[in-house]
């Protein structure tokens, strides 16, 4: 049984924790792994020559940050392995990986982060089920381990894939906006 | 919980663990197997195998270990790779049929290598009996010099018939050889698991006795390919099938009265336990019959050897001697010139065996059909499920504690004490005894578990190994010869083939130690002592580190689980503060063992004694969000560990001391005569006890009436100590405790299991696990709201019994702290803080504490990278003082209030709390807001009056 609080109060109350995580987060406790700023196919590649990773997006609406976003559309038929080029090899020093998405559909589609380290990879999944952005923070607690790795300190490659792990194809109506991958620590 | 409701509790946890506890000893029989062991692995965890788990490299071995001469006058042999179960249970016997005379010596060799990471050298034994079940020759193995022993055991005496040879203990991989001179009747088996070798018996005939159900021959490890179960004449009984218990196959079969043989191809090297029949595979169907797997008829049943049967044969014989109402007068008073009357007082009330004494020979009476399984045991079988036999043994495991019980009140000298020598009690005492060693397995094992199910042969033999031995060692200069003899070889049986086993838990080790000392005190056989040294000393020197589920962290507490527990705590004291007092009274003991044993009863006190925290009816109680198996408050009576060595420790002077004398009537030495710690308290409780006479109690117990009388019986020569509560102006710090008394309040935080790398079922992470005041006793008490292991799963926050940090994520996800590994930092000019980490919510929690002055100020930062929908404050305020008032006097005020004064708690007026119910009635929770960008939440608490300091002494 619960006393006599008002809900209003708890309320008002509750809305005092600040939201700020994005802009204070860019001091030494972050790592920029890719902003997705042009020339974005230097950061980016997929797992075939002819086919870019991303494309640029500068529309005010789907950059989160910088001047431009990460574009994968899969009615362009966008590749859907995308490799970083130039990942860092220790990981180990940070506590998780942060990004920021915008759906065009909450179509369900799979995205899965794909950490290569040793023989193994770290593996998360996100299911895209909300339209609009939406920053993305993945404890590096949370990501599973199918095969065995050599441990944060080894990263060799990330990647994210539209396929795999349950999702045969990308859904034909995905179209994503990837901004501001960075490393974060607490 | 009332007083009466959490003696009752305390109680219950204290003897019937043993029978609430499931199948599987660690409760999780989902655990993924432990690295190397591949999906066969009979552990839950690897400690399971005790030191033999930690072998060394693989031992090829293919050749005999004698040499040829040995093989010429030893021809029989039998080759074995030791294969271990849960509960560390190996080992290899033979049996062997000598009609004309004896054999004269026999042979056993061991090739071992031991592990680059063993903790303790695993105990190897080689043990001859003789037909009638007498061990007449034993061979330690344990610190053999070369890797390869061969040694010939010469034996001294005995008459032809079924001789036994038993290899137990040692290293998972020894290879172990038994050699044996001719004779065209033997047979070898499993002690449980027999590892096949080129030499085993192909196809190997196995008797299954009559009356006997379902045989399972268990293929703990090798191929399924060419193995199956055959008549004796070749007809198919059972191909090897998917085996629920996770080995590698099963064969099952019903073909009780007959012979059937396992057939194996040649090279089949694979591990096989047997279940439903003895498990003696012979190289014919005639020596099958002939051996009978060892058993012996008995009374119209089949025990399971000679000693079994000797025992099943003096309770047919005795049993017509009972007296179906034995009377026992009682003085109508304390005797006038009674001396000493706190050790006389030990054996009445609920947990002394005098006033109990009338239920205990009811509820034998009730068993006294030779037939019923539970034949002279206190055993009450459930409505509507009658007694069953299972796989030969029964259904249910018969208290460990009967014959103690027994045992304690014949063997206490007292002129109060009408049983004193009673040959009627000693008799009963003695059923009792024998009803578990008539049901032993031949190889020794007090069996239980069905392994049918499972792969843990034993669970609970530590209790009755110790129990038989602490009776023994109190009565066996009251029993008949061939009682005494019995009795004796049973002990020295069960404790060789328990030697070096932990089962599960510290406590559980700690009474297979114990046994060994009552076992070498009654009978001064030198290797039980030695048993004891060697193993008592790994236990406390915590030689399997903090990471463990065995031994004395360095904090003081027993590792029970992976953790401290407030109910286990008290059975480890309990034998830790019980062998000392035995064991330093041996003229030759090792003072550096005394030493151990002393600092070890010290740092446990000083340990619990942060957790004795007197409410202002005087009962102590403690917080138990620290426990890592049971919701048993640590502070609490319950085992006497606390209090046994009240001569000798000044804090355990203090926590006898501290239970307050009910003035009138006897209060709770009503259940624990122990507490009563004035003469006129005791005198009160004494006379009581007269007067209730045998029948004072429908339930309980008093077989730890011997140790209590040991200690006891010490002449004082320690004043008790100032406790953490009574003294003023001070801080302490264990390894993941830190405790403080200032500004009025006391205040305990244990944040970790130091060194530990398993996920903790007790609360950790750095929220207040107490907070107590002279005037309101614990304000704040951070409990387990169900058995600890449910704290893994909490998604309801009215679980939230504990301090912590609550609240959901963007997605509405629920989130909480207090499952953390935390450290803790002094702070400049007092106080500290405490800082964890929820790795996978991308959060830090710091507690900072700050006593002094007008109370404790305590700020809590919370931050949190992820976005979450809201996070609060959860703080358990303690409900369970009578009188008292909680209330939010403001959104941001608490005042907590009994008749001696109260508690104010306060925080900024921006967050307004509430107060809501827990899933415990003694535990409310004040809910605050609390923001998750890593600003404090500063809270002060203060005292709101200063009562008299005396006034709960």
């Amino acid at each position: 049984m619960k006393t006599s609080i008002k809900a209003a109060a708890i309320a008002l109350a509750l809305s005092f924790p600040a939201l700020m995580l994005h802009g204070e987060q860019k001091d030494d406790s972050t790592l920029l792994l890719s902003g997705f700023e042009e020339p974005i196919a230097g950061q980016w590649r997929s797992n075939h020559e002819t086919i870019p990773a991303f494309t640029a997006e500068s529309d005010p609406e789907r950059v989160k940050e910088g001047t431009t976003s990460g574009r994968w559309d899969a009615t362009a038929r966008s590749n859907p392995w995308l490799f970083l080029k130039e990942t860092p090899r220790d990981w180990s020093g940070y506590d998780g990986l942060s990004f920021w998405l915008y759906a065009e559909n909450a179509n369900h589609q799979l995205i899965n982060l794909n950490v290569t380290s040793g023989e193994g990879y770290y593996l998360h999944q996100i299911r895209v089920d909300w339209t609009g952005w939406k920053q993305i923070i993945v404890a590096l607690g949370e990501f599973k381990e199918p095969r065995k790795t050599n441990g944060w300190s080894e990263v060799s490659a990330f990647m994210i894939a539209l396929k795999g792990w349950g999702q045969e194809e990308p859904s034909e109506d995905t179209i994503l906006f990837f901004d501001d991958l960075r490393l974060i620590k607490l | 919980m009332t007083p009466a409701l959490a003696l009752r509790v305390s109680a219950s946890l204290l003897f019937s663990s043993f029978l609430l506890m499931p199948a599987s000893p660690l409760h999780a029989a989902a655990k993924p197997p432990p690295p190397g062991e591949g999906a066969s692995s009979p552990f839950n965890h690897p400690d399971d195998g005790g030191a033999s788990a930690y072998s060394g490299p693989p031992i090829v071995q293919k050749e005999s270990m004698a040499s040829a001469e040995q093989r010429e006058r030893f021809p029989i042999g039998q080759r074995s790779r030791l294969y271990v179960l849960g509960g560390g249970v190996r080992g290899i016997g033979m049996l062997a049929k000598y009609d004309r005379k004896r054999p004269e010596r026999v042979l056993v060799a061991r090739r071992t290598s031991p592990g680059e990471h063993e903790p303790l050298t695993p105990i190897a034994l080689a043990s001859v009996f003789d037909p009638e079940g007498n061990c007449v020759a034993v061979e330690n193995f344990t610190d053999q010099p070369s890797g390869v022993e061969v040694r010939e055991i010469p034996i001294p005496s005995g008459r032809p018939g079924i001789w036994r040879v038993s290899f137990s203990g040692g290293r998972r991989g020894d290879v172990v050889e038994i050699r044996l001179p001719g004779t065209s009747v033997w047979g070898v088996r499993g002690e449980m698991s027999l590892t096949f070798d080129g030499d085993t018996p192909r196809p190997a005939y196995l008797w299954l006795p009559p009356g006997g159900g379902e045989v399972m021959v268990g293929l703990e490890s090798g191929s399924r390919d060419g193995v199956r179960l055959e008549t004796e004449v070749g007809n198919a009984l059972a191909e090897p099938t998917d085996d629920p218990a996770g080995r590698a196959g099963r064969l099952v079969a019903e073909a009780p009265g007959s012979v059937c043989r396992l057939v194996t191809p040649d090279g089949f090297e694979g591990a096989v336990t047997v279940e439903g029949a003895p498990g003696l595979f012979c190289p014919s169907a005639e020596a099958a019959r002939q051996l009978q797997g060892g058993m012996i008829r008995s009374g119209e049943r089949w025990v399971a050897g000679p000693l079994q049967a000797r025992a099943r044969e003096w309770m047919l014989a005795n049993v017509p001697r009972l007296e179906s109402e034995p009377k026992f007068e009682f003085p109508k008073q304390i005797p006038a010139d009674l001396e000493h009357p706190e050790v006389h007082v030990l054996a009445f009330q609920k947990y002394g065996p005098l006033n109990t004494l009338g239920a205990q020979i009811r509820v034998q009476n009730r068993n006294l059909d030779p037939q019923s399984p539970y034949f002279c045991t206190n055993f009450e079988p459930k409505e509507g499920e009658p007694p069953r036999w299972v796989h030969l043994r029964p259904e249910r495991l018969a208290g460990p504690f009967q014959a103690g019980d027994f045992a304690a009140a014949a063997g206490f000298e007292s002129p109060v004490n009408p049983a004193f020598r009673s040959a009627e009690i000693v008799r009963r005492a003695t059923l009792a005894a024998f009803a578990h060693v008539s049901n032993m397995q031949g190889d020794d094992l007090l069996r239980e578990n069905d392994l049918f199910k499972g792969r843990y042969p034993v669970t609970h033999c530590f209790f009755i190994y110790s129990n038989l031995a602490l009776a023994y060692e109190e009565i066996h200069g009251q029993l008949e010869p061939e009682a005494r003899a019995i009795w004796r070889e049973a002990v020295l049986a069960i404790g060789d083939k328990l030697a070096d086993h932990q089962a599960y838990e510290s406590n559980q080790w700690a009474h297979v130690m114990e046994g060994h000392l009552y076992v070498y005190l009654a009978t001064g056989e030198a290797r039980f002592r030695r048993f004891f040294e060697r193993t008592m000393t790994a236990y406390l020197d915590n030689t399997y580190g903090p990471a463990s589920k065995f031994g004395q962290h360095p904090a003081g507490y027993f590792l029970e689980e992976f953790g401290p527990d407030g109910n286990y705590d008290k059975l480890n004291s309990f034998v830790v503060s019980a062998v000392y007092e035995a064991y330093r009274a041996i003229p030759d003991a090792d003072d550096v063992l005394v030493k151990k044993l002393h600092q070890a009863i010290e740092r446990n006190l000083r340990f619990t004694s942060f957790f004795w925290l007197p409410q202002p009816d005087g009962e102590v109680l403690s917080p138990t969000a620290i426990n890592c198996r049971t919701t048993g408050p640590i502070g609490a009576p319950g085992f006497p560990g606390q209090f046994l060595p009240k001569a000798h420790f000044p804090l355990a002077a203090a926590r006898f001391a501290l239970t307050p004398d009910p003035g009138t009537g006897i209060g709770p030495a009503g259940t624990f005569s122990f507490l009563a710690n004035n003469e006129a308290w005791i005198r009160r409780t004494l006379a009581d006890g007269l007067r209730k006479g045998a029948d004072g109690y429908s339930g309980g117990s008093g077989t730890w009436l011997p140790v209590l009388r040991r200690a006891y019986s010490q002449p004082s020569e320690a004043d008790p100590a100032a406790i953490p509560v009574r003294e003023s102006d001070k801080e302490w710090e264990l390894p993941g405790l830190r405790a403080f008394n200032r500004g009025g309040i006391y205040g305990v935080v244990f944040y970790d299991v130091t060194g530990a790398t398993q996920t903790l079922k007790g609360i950790t992470g750095g929220g207040p696990t107490a907070l107590w005041s002279p005037a309101t006793g614990m304000f704040i008490a951070s409990m387990q709201a169900a058995a600890p292991a449910e704290s893994l799963r909490i998604t309801d926050p009215a679980a939230l019994t504990f301090a912590c940090v609550y609240g959901k994520d963007e997605d509405g996800g629920f989130f909480h702290s207090g499952k953390e590994r935390a450290e803790a930092q002094a702070q400049e000019g007092g106080g500290f803080v405490v800082t964890s980490r929820l790795e996978k919510r991308l959060a830090s929690l710091a507690w900072k504490y700050e006593p002094g002055g007008d109370g404790l100020g305590l700020a809590v930062r919370f931050k949190s990278l992820k976005p979450l929908r809201e996070a609060r404050l959860n703080l358990p305020v303690f409900n369970r003082i009578p009188g008292v008032k909680i209330e939010l006097e403001k959104p941001n005020r608490l005042v907590f209030r009994t008749a001696g004064g109260g508690i104010a708690i306060q925080w900024p007026e921006n967050a307004p709390g509430e107060l809501s119910d827990s899933a415990l009635p003694t535990v409310r929770r004040l809910i605050i807001p609390i923001p998750y960008d890593g600003s404090d939440l500063r809270l002060s608490i203060t005292p709101l009056s200063t009562p008299s300091t005396t006034a709960y002494r």
